[in-house]
Formats: C-alpha cells, sequence, structure tokens
C-alpha cells in the first residue's frame, strides 16, 4: 500500500527516509496534526490514530503519522473526504488544544526520550501498514 | 473452571537473615533476590527497600506492582509463558499474599512513571499506599535501549515476585475464596433466568513501552479471544507499560481486577457472569476495526445479554473503547464503559477523545487532570530526578519548599480504569 509518513520526529525521518516516503514537518506536533488534518480535507485517510501514545499530546513534541493519498477521481473532480479520518483528526486537534502548552522542552536526554518512544510507536504503525 | 484464592495475610515486611513467611510476617534477606534480578546482565545493580502505610516515604518513578503469588495444585504455575510453562491456568488453588506488593522503581525512560505517596493527601489517591511495598531499585547497564531496560525490569519483577510467592507455599491461608464458571451449556441450565454478563477488557498494545502480554504473548498480535475469568488471576495477563501512571493497569490489578471481583459475587445470583473477552488498543486503524468487529461477534455469539468494558489509557484507546461500545450495542448486548477523564485542570472540556450516543453507561475513575499539591515527604524511594518529567508534571513541579504540584495522572492507579482507584463522588 502506499502512504507516506508525516512526523516532525527527526529520528524517525531517519529510520524511515530510505525505504518509506517520508515527509518531514519542520515544526511542532500541532504543525503536523494540522498539515494532517489539510491533507484529510483533500481525500488523504489516516491509517494510524492521531492520539497514539498515552503520552499525552501536550507532554510529547513529536507526532508521527502514516497517510494514504488518495487516489485521483479520473473525472478530474476533488476525491471525496474520509469522514472516520475527518473525525479522528478533528478530535486530535481539539484534544491536543483543550491542554495546557507547558513550557517547551529542551533537555536532550528527555527529547531523545521522547523519540524513541514516537519511533517505536511509529513502528508497530508501520509493521501493520507493511504487512 | 474452579479456582480457589487462598489469602494470607501479611501484617509486615522485615529484613532478616532468612527470607520466610511466618505469622503473617514476610522476612525478607535481599540477598536471596538480588541474584534472581541480577541473572539478567541488562541489569547493573538493584537494592531492595520496605515502605509501609502511614511512613513519610515517596516511591517513584514506579513501573509495575506485582502481588506475589504461588500456584500450590491445579494445571500450570504463575505469570505463565514467563516464569511458568503456558499451562493453562486459572484452576485448582493459588495462595497470595494479601496487604503487600512488589513495587518496582526505576528510570525506564524520562516521563512515564508513577508516584506512590505512603502518607498525607496523595495517599488517598493510590491504593498502594494501603499495601506495604517491597520496593525493588533496578539500574541499567550502560547504554541499554528503554525498550531492553523495560522488558529486563518487567521479567526481573516476575521472578523476584514468583520467589516470595514461593516462601508461602505450605502455609494454611487465613481465608479462602472460590471463584468457579460454568460451561456455555451448564451455565444456560443452571441460571435460566439470569441475565448473561461479560467482561470486555481492553489491553493497552500500542507498541514498545505500552504493551500487555498475555501468556507471554504481545497482546497486539492477538485477535480478540475468550479467557476465564480465573486465569488472570494466576498472572496470565501481565503489564509492559510504561503509560501514564494514574490509568495504567499494574500486574497487581490484572491479578486484583475489581471487574472480575464484582462480577463473581454477583455471580448465581443476580448475573451469569460468562466469560473474560479480551481485546486491544492498537494504534493502526484497521486493527481497531477488525478487533472490535470481533469482539462484537463474540458478545453476539456467546449471547450475551450485557458486558461490563475497561479500558486503559487515553486517546488512542478511546477510540477503541467507542467502537467496541457502538458495535457491541449494535448486536443488542447492553454495555456499561469504566473510563477515566482527562476533562482538563477546570474538568469542563470533552473528558474522552471519542464519543457516540451508544455510550450512555458510564462509569468514571475520575478526571486526571485535577491537580494537587503532595507535600515534601522524608525519604524517596527511587529518585525524584524525573519528577519533574513524569506525565501530569511540569517545570513547576518541584517547588521550592520541596512540595509537588502536579495533576493526579502522575500517582499510581489514581484514575485506574478497570475501577481499582479510590476516588469516588460519594
Amino acid at each position: 500500500m502506499k502512504y507516506i509518513i508525516l512526523t516532525n520526529n527527526p529520528l524517525a525521518e531517519d529510520e524511515f527516509k530510505e525505504t518509506h516516503d517520508v515527509e518531514f514537518v519542520d515544526g511542532k506536533l500541532i504543525d503536523v496534526l494540522i498539515k494532517a488534518r489539510d491533507m484529510v480535507n483533500c481525500g488523504a485517510v489516516l491509517l494510524n490514530h492521531p492520539l497514539y501514545g498515552s503520552v499525552k499530546p501536550n507532554e510529547t513534541p513529536y507526532r508521527s503519522l502514516l497517510i494514504k493519498c488518495p487516489a485521483e477521481p479520473a473525472d478530474g473532480s476533488f476525491p471525496a473526504a474520509d469522514p472516520e479520518s475527518v473525525r479522528l483528526i478533528g478530535n486530535a486537534v481539539n484534544a491536543f488544544r483543550k491542554f495546557i502548552v507547558k513550557k517547551e522542552i529542551t533537555n536532550p536526554s528527555l527529547l531523545e526520550d521522547f523519540q524513541v518512544v514516537d519511533l517505536s510507536l511509529l513502528k508497530s504503525a508501520v509493521a501493520a501498514a507493511d504487512r | 473452571m474452579r479456582l480457589e484464592i487462598g489469602k494470607i495475610n501479611i501484617t509486615d515486611i522485615r529484613f532478616a537473615e532468612e527470607s520466610k513467611v511466618e505469622g503473617g510476617v514476610l522476612y525478607v534477606n535481599a540477598e536471596d533476590f538480588k541474584p534472581v534480578v541480577l541473572e539478567d546482565e541488562k541489569i547493573k545493580d538493584v537494592y531492595f527497600d520496605i515502605a509501609k502505610p502511614g511512613e513519610s516515604v515517596r516511591i517513584t518513578p514506579v513501573k509495575d506492582v506485582i502481588e506475589p503469588r504461588v500456584k500450590v495444585e491445579g494445571k500450570g504455575g504463575v505469570f505463565p509463558g514467563w516464569i511458568s510453562k503456558v499451562d493453562t491456568v486459572g484452576s485448582g488453588k493459588t495462595l497470595a499474599l494479601k496487604g503487600m506488593a512488589l513495587v518496582t522503581a526505576g528510570k525506564i525512560v524520562g516521563f512515564q512513571e508513577g508516584v506512590i505517596d505512603m502518607t498525607g493527601p496523595g495517599a488517598d489517591y493510590t491504593p498502594f499506599s494501603k499495601t506495604l511495598n517491597l520496593v525493588m531499585v533496578c539500574e541499567p547497564v550502560e547504554g541499554l535501549k528503554q525498550h531492553d531496560y523495560e522488558a529486563a525490569v518487567r521479567k526481573a519483577g516476575f521472578r523476584v515476585a514468583a520467589k516470595i510467592g514461593e516462601l508461602a507455599r505450605g502455609i494454611e491461608p487465613d481465608e479462602t475464596c472460590v471463584y468457579e464458571t460454568c460451561g456455555i451449556k451448564e451455565g444456560i441450565e443452571k441460571y435460566p433466568d439470569l441475565p448473561r454478563v461479560g467482561y470486555v477488557s481492553m489491553l493497552q498494545t500500542q507498541g514498545l513501552l505500552h504493551d500487555t502480554y498475555v501468556y507471554g504473548v504481545d497482546a497486539k498480535q492477538i485477535i480478540p479471544t475468550i479467557m476465564s475469568p480465573t486465569e488472570a488471576m494466576d498472572g496470565a495477563i501481565v503489564s509492559g507499560n510504561c503509560v501514564s501512571a494514574c490509568d495504567k493497569n499494574p500486574t497487581y490489578i490484572h491479578q486484583n481486577n475489581p471487574v472480575i471481583e464484582d462480577l463473581f459475587a454477583q455471580h448465581g445470583k443476580t448475573i451469569n457472569f460468562v466469560c473474560q473477552i479480551i481485546t486491544n488498543e492498537n494504534v493502526y486503524l484497521a486493527d481497531k476495526e477488525r478487533s472490535s468487529n470481533m469482539t462484537a461477534k463474540l458478545c453476539r455469539m456467546l449471547d450475551l445479554d450485557g458486558i461490563i468494558l475497561t479500558q486503559e489509557g487515553f486517546g488512542n484507546p478511546d477510540t477503541d473503547l467507542i467502537m467496541n461500545c457502538k458495535k457491541i450495542e449494535a448486536e443488542g448486548v447492553k454495555t456499561v464503559i469504566v473510563t477515566d477523564e482527562y476533562a482538563g485542570r477546570d474538568g469542563k472540556s470533552q473528558s474522552l477523545a471519542d464519543a457516540d450516543v451508544a455510550a450512555d453507561a458510564v462509569v468514571t475513575g475520575g478526571n486526571a487532570n485535577e491537580v494537587i499539591i503532595l507535600p515534601k515527604l522524608d525519604k524517596v524511594i527511587g529518585t525524584l530526578d524525573y519528577i519533574n518529567k513524569i506525565a501530569g508534571a511540569s517545570d513547576k513541579t518541584l517547588r521550592e519548599d520541596g512540595t509537588l504540584e502536579v495533576e493526579i495522572q502522575v500517582i499510581t492507579a489514581a484514575t485506574n480504569e478497570m475501577g481499582f482507584g479510590t476516588l469516588s463522588a460519594r
């Protein structure tokens, strides 16, 4: 199945850039969610849950999403949006916004821990998508 | 299946020359247990400490909590797939050391472990302030990857718990409880007028550091299946995750699942408790669809009238929760959800990340975002180095006067989603 990995996690980019289609977002977690929401609104389908990981969205700075790009309809019209993807990404953006955003995390060892956990959860999604 | 749980009440834990259980006291010679931990070369060092209810002690970062048990009659042994072979457990007789717990602690990842306060306001929120705790603090070898460290500490916890459990072999229990389920046909004949009730438990299975194991199998690889509710009492389901402390289900709570306890208490009286159905909480959306389809199908095929549905975690699992609820209700099976809430610090936000009109019967374990000030305690078992980093804490957590300002999500089992917590509106 053809999909892209949308991520702001540099470790995830390193891990998958040789084998998968990776779109790196140079930004915050919310930027990944909003980029994904834009894609979903144009017919893309989410393959993993945008609120994966019990690390709450305002606590981890990273997010990696698997997104299946829509086939262009032959008649040149816009592809229809996938209602379930629209609902999930909308809920995720709302869930993120309801939490108080804390001070930016700068501790390198903590950032590495967050990257590792994000990558490990991404790997379970990739394993499922590639089987 | 019929399982007897013989309860041996432990009233004190003391360090001593000889490790034994005698007169309700667990005597521990730490030197007997160190080699059991250190047989895994991934662990560099370990120390044991004791924390008792009411003491000015804070345990953090907590990884798992385990109740020592030993199987004395019937097939198999405790923690099948880890300590014992994979014989089907849940029948015969098991002895449990009640009133105590083995707590594993140590830094795995910098932000995902819990706090147990043995006194003060924090103690009111965790059930493990009421147990005598033998704490095992592990230190990994240099450069060990986080998921290897998690696995090492997890397995070391089971080995130590099993060895403590062995100390109880041959001891006469203070009390014996009997749990018995019927076969499908037998249950229908025996309780023709009672509603058939099942328990659907969702296991945390999002990936490394977020996994639960069933008979040694990573549960994200399973499709939903039926278990006797007594199997979990022998350690067939174990925690392998580092999710938020307040709503993670430590192994202890799988062994002492309050939903199973309460359903058994009504079994044969107001309901016919048919079985436990286990399912998962994978991150991949197609997995969620498949698993919830299977769960709903099992409920229908078992002709259940109602189920209790519990989850573990927040966010991603909320979608599984709602999918399960919707599809099971659509099969005509009444569904009651047990969850907790992330309703914001003021409690005014949407509680779950997903919702549906079919979710019209919900029991809550509390709002994990509620803020609490924890006083400075005299002693810390583990380390406070990570207290600013765990889920529910912030850079302001450790205040100048030594008190902690945290959301209750840092407290182990504070809003437990199997209902093991102590929060109540009563």
